[in-house]
């Protein structure tokens, strides 16, 4: 399997390396698309009905959870999907350390664009720190060595093989699409400063330099080995990024500094009373006309029980805890309660900017969103992003 | 050398009620034997064409498969997934499956 890495940091691959990620690729296709649909042809057909029989209305993700724990096909389905898992960070982890000295010369990029500022005094979320996150391996704050980027390194080869591709080339389709969004549906708005909150390795934050590029972009992370491999890996790409060490919940930033507050992947990894904190510092360093903008995962409200509890898997055994909590809330409340007004709330589901080109996005856009079952999930079908936000009046 | 961990924190999700099911599934996708036969007759592969005065190792490394290879060795290890992972699916696919080979038997 080649990489859709592209960038000077690239793990150079061996045989073996290619070999063992097209195998858990191929591996994690199957279970999640095969095993998951007999999953759940085994719960229309059989577990469902049986559990009616008990009294079980199966109408709530919990309900069905319950009905189908003691199936073999979920116990099957998750047992193998947990094992796909493991095996994602155990086969990048093999191939970073190996190359980790050759990476090293390149973690330290000379020609500046952007910059690199970290701050040791940032304390590290429990939420982070306490918890193997995705089940990777001591979790992506942790520093094994003097300046270490290790973790950078292994998130970036992780989530290409974690996500087969769905990602898009240096898996930027996120970014590139939430970006996007912005520029084609309001033309007249141009930002001049950009935040990205819960960075990681930036991949999701430079698209919005290429999209916007009169603008500035800062991105924060409490993580400093995460920001050391982002910020060197933008060099190498020639996008200027401001990577900051700096907790999203309490940031240094100015009132009124940016046009657009932006994050992905990133509330649902947060415990609630951090989703309030961020979201009020996000009203706070946004300008008034400036733009909240998150991509998250479709809340449950508007996804039919069965997808729900399809995507509540992770919170019970892939080590994200605060992802069912996050996917119950009123996302409207969230953001009125944070200081925006509920009439400026607006979301939308896209699809995928770098997979359909600009035509079929644009064409896209003015259509009716849509909740199924590929919104938000990681399917070889396709996937469907989500968005939600407000204006700052 | 290795410097990130492989060790998880905490306890390893347990699916199955009979002890030892989820290791064996975890065993069996990690380090299936079919994989490490194959390893090992490559490498004494390599030894023997070595002895021979070939040395192929960097003829591997520098190997680019072309497009009709990659698909060839992507349709070998989906039915390799298929084939381990037999008795925990039940789904009429595998049947399918199972009736294409035999034809493909059959036909040989």
């Amino acid at each position: 399997m080649n990489s859709n890495i592209t960038h000077d940091l690239a793990v150079p691959l061996n045989q073996e390396d290619k070999a063992k990620r097209a195998f858990v690729t191929a591996l994690r296709v199957h279970v999640l698309q095969h095993m998951s649909g007999s999953m759940k042809n085994r719960y229309e057909d059989y577990v469902k009905p049986e559990a009616q029989k008990r009294g079980n209305t199966c109408d709530t993700p919990e309900h069905i959870h319950k009905a189908l724990k003691s199936d073999f096909m979920f116990k099957a389905y998750s047992s193998a999907r947990t094992c796909a898992q493991e095996m994602v960070f155990d086969v990048v982890s093999d191939s970073v350390d190996r190359e980790f000295e050759t990476l090293r010369a390149k973690a330290k990029p000379v020609a500046k664009k952007g910059s690199l500022t970290l701050d040791d005094s940032v304390e590290i979320p429990k939420s982070v720190s306490e918890i193997d996150v995705h089940l990777a391996p001591g979790s992506y704050h942790a520093e094994y060595t003097e300046e270490d980027f290790a973790t950078g390194a292994v998130y970036d080869n992780a989530i290409e093989v974690f996500s087969f591709g769905q990602f898009g080339k240096d898996s930027n389709d996120i970014g590139m699409t939430l970006s996007n969004y912005v520029r084609l549906k309001f033309p007249d708005f141009k930002p001049a400063k950009i935040l990205d909150a819960g960075c990681t390795i930036g991949h999701n934050t430079l698209p919005w330099a290429q999209t916007f590029p009169e603008a500035e972009v800062t991105a924060i992370d409490v993580a400093a080995p995460v920001l050391r491999y982002g910020h060197a890996r933008a060099e190498s790409m020639g996008v200027p990024v401001h990577f900051r060490q700096m907790d999203a919940t309490a940031m240094k930033f100015e009132d009124n500094t940016f046009d657009v507050v932006f994050s992905s992947m990133f509330l649902h990894e947060l415990p609630l009373k951090d989703i309030h904190a961020y979201l009020k510092e996000a009203y706070r360093v946004l300008k008034p006309g400036g733009l909240l903008w998150q991509m998250e995962l479709p809340p449950m409200n508007q996804m039919p029980a069965y997808d729900n509890f399809y995507l509540n898997w992770d919170t019970y055994y892939n080590n994200e805890p605060f992802y069912g909590t996050f996917r119950r809330q009123d996302y409207r409340k969230l953001l009125t309660d944070a200081g925006f007004g509920a009439e400026e709330f607006m979301e939308a589901t896209m699809p995928r900017y770098t997979f359909v080109g600009e035509e079929a996005y644009k064409e896209a856009l003015s259509g009716e969103n849509t909740f199924d079952t590929l919104t938000g999930r990681m399917d070889p079908k396709g996937t469907r992003w989500y968005g939600f936000g407000a204006w700052k009046k | 050398m290795r410097r990130i961990p492989r060790k998880r924190r905490g306890e390893r999700n347990r699916f199955f009620q009979a002890e030892g099911v989820d290791e064996l599934l975890s065993a069996l996708l990690r380090l299936s034997a079919e994989v490490s036969a194959l390893k090992d007759r490559v490498y004494i592969a390599e030894k023997v064409l070595e002895q021979q005065g070939l040395n192929v190792s960097d003829a591997i490394e520098a190997y680019e498969l072309s497009a009709e290879q990659e698909a060839e060795l992507a349709a070998n290890r989906q039915r390799m997934i298929e084939t381990v992972l037999a008795q925990f699916d039940n789904s009429s696919d595998v049947d399918d499956m199972t009736d294409e080979n035999s034809k493909i038997e059959a036909a040989a």
